[in-house]
């Protein structure tokens, strides 16, 4: 287990989202994500070292989604939930009191979403799957039912209400992001597609200066 | 008749992004009573900051650990260097490098014995070691060998350096990185952000180059009086002030600029606006006027130390003394007497100077008006993390509005044209060392970093062109969102003026360097010596008041040398 800084685990997770084949745009919202979950306490870089490793390659059509009216459903099996954030928070304004959505992957994923929503309408948005219920308003991540086990769900079907009460209790911030040394170590491979391998060519012409400094 | 003309000079419009992002301009940019450097001394001088050097435990060779303490009305931080004896063939500023002359991190309060022994398991590992939220910073620096060796071997014969070698060269040790903000385990940003000694950006950073500008003065003093204990004298004070910290930058500098947009315009506000203030005021003081003027011998004497052996520097020195002799003929036909007589110089100088020479009288006019622009600094920091939201409603039209207004120049680039796209931004798997390669000759379009706003801007308007001018922009970002990193900043871009470079990132006449210099006049640097397009020498605090005497002298007083006696 290795203790990083919140700057260390974006960049880290925004890297391994672009090598894992993501445009660099979804790559913030993954590192921007996992930031937001790791601030509260929650395990946002594993959750989303789960779903790079899931949808690895994957074209974006296949992780997406139809929206229609209050029921969004994926074009493949399931719905990458930065995909499912990102539809939603781009349309804030205009979400209907009750939407269902799913399968989507990750659901907790979807709260740093949640929170752009909350933000920019001013309404706390509810997301509900399975037995878990929070509520995310533009700063707080609030767990109304269960707490110990809603970083454990890897596929559901969600419904965010729009207008329920806020409820439950904040998550405190937390000034470090754990991070397994397994779960850094798979991030730390996809991160590495990103980088041009070494060649003396390049490391004599890229960055423009010589080998020793002696003056 | 109309009583009130004249009554209320016009106010003054801060200059437009047009006119300011300019690469050419952004090289051109000067220090400014708003670099950070000034600003932390600014408020170390008034908070009565106390220094204390708590440890020197450090051998004949300059190795060993020392602990250089800074007390504030509420906090403590130190500086903890270590010393090591490190083989000339091993000497690189690169960040590849994997050993250093010395080592250093900023310490949040005053570390215990505990502390210091585990920093020293992993300060001088830099990159290969780790550090805990206690540590703002982490740094090393490398000896300018021909300067350290001089000094010490003057002071242990009992004589001064020679005044024109350090001159010259001006530092002792240049530092290679100082990497903050969470890097290495480090404290993020955000911890520490709304402490008012940290408000002002980089002040982390300073602190540290100030405390190890210190310690370095120290340590040769000390070897010198190591070697030869019967003959060995300190440095003259005021000697010992032209020296500052050399800084080593590489192109890891340029990219922050793009990746930080929001901070980067809060910058370039600040520094505009304070030129807006100044050309707006209705009558020059003739004491502020006679201050300028006392600057203009001092601006000389700055200029004429600034050496590079680079060309293209070299040409931009020549078109900047021929400037600073202009505005020296101006001021000198110019009394400063008449109505708004600060914009009718700068108008003059908008009219006959050079970016170089424009961006220098900035500099100047700003110099006698602390009262009316300091306060601009408390603006300069951003929270990011407040514009990463997208607004998915917004227009097509509108967002074809906003690329032709900030992105306009990059609509009408050939991209296909091999020359606009000859250069790729990378990161090199050997210690993700940024470069920038040649896209035509090298094949690293695969690793490209997403630094060519304007080129993404291009291919987003491309990608408008037929969609319904009121549909939202969240659909375009449904079905292509390889589009959304440019939506963001283009929205970014329309709240935020100066976010946005005006200028081809990735162009086969890129200088890099206009970039680097333009953030490092922002931290305060002063003789910027490139060594080539993408690699710069500077000096930090030269002039400068050491720790232990910010009080005893004049304050802020220290960016230009002194004048003519």
């Amino acid at each position: 287990m290795t203790a990083l800084s919140h700057g260390e685990a974006e960049a880290l997770v925004r890297r391994a989202a672009r090598g894992a084949g993501r445009s660099w745009g979804m790559a913030e919202e993954a590192g921007h994500a996992a930031r937001w979950l790791n601030e509260r306490g929650q395990p946002g870089t594993a959750l989303v070292a789960g779903l790079l490793a899931e949808t690895d390659g994957k074209t974006h059509d296949a992780m997406m989604l139809r929206c229609s009216d209050d029921n969004w459903t994926p074009t493949g099996d399931a719905i990458c939930p930065l995909v499912l954030g990102t539809a939603l928070s781009d349309r804030a304004t205009v979400l209907p009191p009750v939407l269902m959505a799913g399968p989507v992957l990750y659901p907790l994923l979807l709260a740093p979403c949640l929170a752009t929503i909350a933000f920019q309408t001013g309404r706390p948005q509810t997301l509900a799957w399975a037995d878990v219920r929070i509520c995310v308003t533009g700063a707080d991540l609030c767990v109304q039912a269960g707490a110990d086990h809603m970083a454990r769900a890897t596929e559901a079907r969600v419904t965010l209400e729009q207008d329920a009460p806020a409820a439950g209790p904040a998550l405190p911030c937390t000034p470090r992001a754990d991070v397994a040394d397994a779960v850094a170590k798979r991030l730390t491979a996809l991160a590495a597609r990103t980088y041009a391998p070494d060649t003396p060519e390049r490391r004599m012409s890229g960055a423009g200066a010589g080998l020793t400094d002696n003056d | 008749m109309d009583r009130h003309a004249d009554d209320t000079p016009p106010r003054i419009a801060s200059r437009p992004p047009e006119t300011v992002m300019r690469l050419h301009r952004l090289g051109s940019f000067h220090q400014t009573r708003l670099s950070f450097m000034r600003v932390l001394l600014r408020r170390l001088r008034r908070e009565s900051w106390r220094f204390e050097r708590r440890a020197f435990d450090i051998d004949a060779r300059g190795v060993g650990h020392a602990v250089y303490t800074l007390r504030g009305p509420a906090r403590a931080y130190s500086l903890v260097a270590f010393g090591h004896d490190l083989p000339d063939d091993q000497r690189s500023d690169r960040v590849i490098a994997t050993a250093w002359d010395a080592t250093f991190t900023l310490f949040d309060g005053i570390p215990t014995a505990e502390d210091i022994t585990r920093l020293r398991d992993n300060i001088p590992r830099q990159e290969a070691g780790r550090v805990t939220e206690t540590e703002l910073s982490v740094s090393r620096a490398n000896r300018s060998v021909r300067m350290f060796a001089h000094v010490i071997d003057a002071l242990a014969a009992g004589k001064q350096p020679d005044p024109d070698e350090v001159e010259n060269v001006g530092y002792l040790m240049r530092t290679t990185a100082v990497y903050g903000s969470g890097k290495l385990g480090a404290a993020d940003r955000a911890a520490i952000a709304s402490r008012p000694e940290f408000t002002a950006p980089f002040q982390v950073e300073m602190m540290s180059v100030w405390l190890t500008r210190a310690f370095v003065l120290d340590l040769v003093e000390h070897m010198a009086r190591q070697r030869a204990p019967d003959t060995a004298v300190p440095l003259d004070p005021a000697l010992r002030r032209r020296f500052g910290i050399g800084n080593s930058t590489g192109l890891g500098m340029a990219p922050f600029l793009i990746s930080h947009p929001v901070l980067f315009n809060n910058w370039i506000a600040a520094r505009e606006e304070a030129l807006a203030r100044v050309r707006a005021l209705p009558r020059a003081n003739p004491d502020d006027v006679a201050k300028l003027r006392a600057f203009i011998p001092r601006a000389r004497a700055m200029v004429a130390v600034w050496q590079s052996d680079h060309p293209a520097q070299q040409a931009r020195l020549a078109e900047l003394r021929a400037d600073l002799e202009l505005i020296e003929d101006q001021l000198r036909r110019d009394a400063l007497t008449a109505p708004t007589p600060w914009n009718a110089l700068w108008l003059w100088a908008e009219a006959t100077l050079g970016a170089e020479g424009q961006e220098l009288l900035l500099s100047l006019m700003l110099e006698p008006h602390g009262d009316l622009v300091d306060a601009l600094a408390d603006g300069m920091c951003a929270d990011e993390a407040r514009d990463f939201a997208i607004d998915g409603a917004m227009q097509v039209a509108r967002m074809r509005t906003i690329l032709q207004d900030v992105y306009g120049w990059a609509l009408t680039v050939d991209w296909d044209d091999p020359t606009q796209q000859a250069r790729a931004w990378y990161v090199s798997a050997d210690k993700l060392e940024p470069r920038l390669g040649e896209r035509w000759d090298e094949d690293i379009t695969a690793w490209e970093q997403p630094l060519a706003p304007g080129r993404d801007a291009a291919r987003l308007y491309a990608a408008l062109k037929d969609e319904p001018g009121n549909d939202p922009i969240a659909d375009l970002l449904l079905r292509a969102p390889e589009h959304r990193h440019t939506v963001r900043r283009a929205q970014i871009a329309a709240r935020h003026p100066y976010a946005e470079i005006r200028d081809n990132t990735i162009g086969a006449d890129l200088m890099p360097i206009d970039m680097l210099r333009a953030k490092l006049s922002f931290f305060g640097a002063g003789q910027f010596d490139p060594r080539s397009d993408r690699w710069v020498r500077i000096n930090m605090f030269r002039g400068a008041p050491f720790p232990h005497e910010l009080h005893d002298l004049p304050e802020d007083d220290w960016a230009y040398p002194a004048g003519p006696p």
